[in-house]
C-alpha cells in the first residue's frame, strides 16, 4: 500500500511530465516561424516573451536546487553523489523540502499564467499556444500509479 | 523498469545549457515588473538574469558561478561537501555535452561572439538558437520528470 505523500509526489511529477509534453509541441510550431518574420520583430519578440522565459528559467532554478538537495541528502560522499539512486527522506528536512515543492507548485502554475497571457497577446504570432490542462487524473488507487509509470517510461 | 534516459545524479548539463542560452538571450526583466506582481519574483529574476557580459561569455565560467549560487541557497552542506569540485566536475559534464553536440555548440558560439538582435545575421542565428533551446529545455523537463519519477516509486518515502 503506497501512502498518501508517496502518492501526492508521484502526480506532481506526472503532471510536471505532461505538462513538458505539452510545452514541447506547443512551442516547437510557435518557434519554427521564417527568419523574416522574425527579424522583423526580434526585439519585440523578447521582450514580449520575457516573462514566459523567466517563469522558465525559475522552474528550471527550483527543479536543481530540489535535486541537488535530495542529491546531497542521500549521499556521504563527493564520488558518491553522482550515482544514480533512489532517494530516502532520512536525512531530508522535510520542512524545506516541503516549502521547495509548494514553491515549484506555484511557479508553475505561474509559467501556465504566461502561457495563457502569450495566447491572449495579439501583436505576435503564438495565437495557437495553449495553457496547460489540469488533467483530471486520481492517486486514489494503486493502479494510477502503475499507469503513471508505464505512461513515463513507455 | 529502467530509465529511457541514462542521466547522471546530481543535476543534468543539458538543464544548464539551456539555462545559459536564456541568460544570454537576457529577456527584459523590467518588463517581468508590468506582468508579474510580487517582489520575491523579481528578486529571483533579477539574481537569475544578473551575469554581465564577461561572466556569459564562457560557458564554463558560468556553470561553476551557477552551480556554486545554487550551492549557497541550500540550507545545510555537509562537511564531506566541496562547492569547488562540485562545480567543476559538473562543468566539465556541461563541456563534454557540448563536444558530443555540433549544433548546440554553434548556437552557443554564435551567442556568445555577439547578442544583437537588431543585427540581422545575429538574429538569424539567435531565431536558430531559440529553436534548439526550446528543444533541449523540453528534453530536460521530460528527462527531469522520468528521474524524478523513478526515483519517487524507487524511493522510500515514509508515512506522514
Amino acid at each position: 500500500m503506497v501512502d498518501e505523500a508517496r502518492r501526492a509526489s508521484i502526480l506532481e511529477m506526472a503532471i510536471l511530465m505532461f505538462k513538458s509534453k505539452r510545452l514541447e509541441s506547443e512551442l516547437r510550431l510557435v518557434y519554427k516561424r521564417s527568419f523574416n518574420l522574425f527579424r522583423q520583430r526580434a526585439e519585440t519578440f523578447r521582450n514580449e516573451m520575457s516573462p514566459l522565459i523567466v517563469a522558465g528559467r525559475v522552474v528550471s532554478d527550483l527543479v536543481s536546487r530540489s535535486t541537488l538537495y535530495l542529491d546531497i541528502c542521500n549521499s556521504t560522499s563527493m564520488k558518491e553523489m553522482w550515482k544514480l539512486k533512489p532517494y530516502t527522506m532520512e536525512n531530508v528536512d522535510k520542512k524545506y523540502f516541503d516549502g521547495l515543492m509548494a514553491d515549484l507548485r506555484l511557479q508553475m502554475r505561474r509559467l501556465n499564467e504566461e502561457i495563457v497571457a502569450a495566447q491572449e497577446a495579439t501583436t505576435l504570432t503564438y495565437k495557437n499556444l495553449r495553457p496547460y490542462r489540469v488533467f483530471a487524473l486520481s492517486p486514489e488507487t494503486e493502479d494510477f500509479q502503475q499507469a503513471i509509470a508505464l505512461t513515463v517510461f513507455e | 523498469m529502467t530509465l529511457s534516459t541514462a542521466s547522471p545524479s546530481a543535476g543534468l548539463p543539458q538543464q544548464s545549457v539551456a539555462d545559459y542560452l536564456v541568460t544570454s538571450i537576457k529577456p527584459n526583466i523590467e518588463r517581468i515588473k508590468t506582468k508579474i506582481a510580487g517582489m520575491k519574483f523579481e528578486q529571483r529574476a533579477y539574481n537569475l538574469f544578473s551575469y554581465k557580459d564577461e561572466e556569459l561569455s564562457d560557458i564554463s565560467k558560468y556553470v561553476k558561478q551557477e552551480r556554486a549560487s545554487l550551492v549557497s541557497s541550500l540550507p545545510h552542506i555537509p562537511r564531506w561537501f566541496s562547492v569547488e569540485e562540485y562545480a567543476a566536475s559538473y562543468a566539465k559534464l556541461v563541456d563534454d555535452l557540448m563536444q558530443s553536440d555540433p549544433q548546440l555548440r554553434k548556437a552557443l558560439g554564435t551567442i556568445r561572439k555577439k547578442n544583437d538582435l537588431a543585427d540581422s545575421e545575429v538574429a538569424e542565428s539567435i531565431s536558430e538558437a531559440f529553436e534548439i533551446l526550446v528543444q533541449k529545455a523540453m528534453d530536460i523537463y521530460r528527462a527531469n520528470a522520468e528521474l524524478q519519477v523513478y526515483l519517487m516509486l524507487q524511493s522510500r518515502v515514509p508515512n506522514n
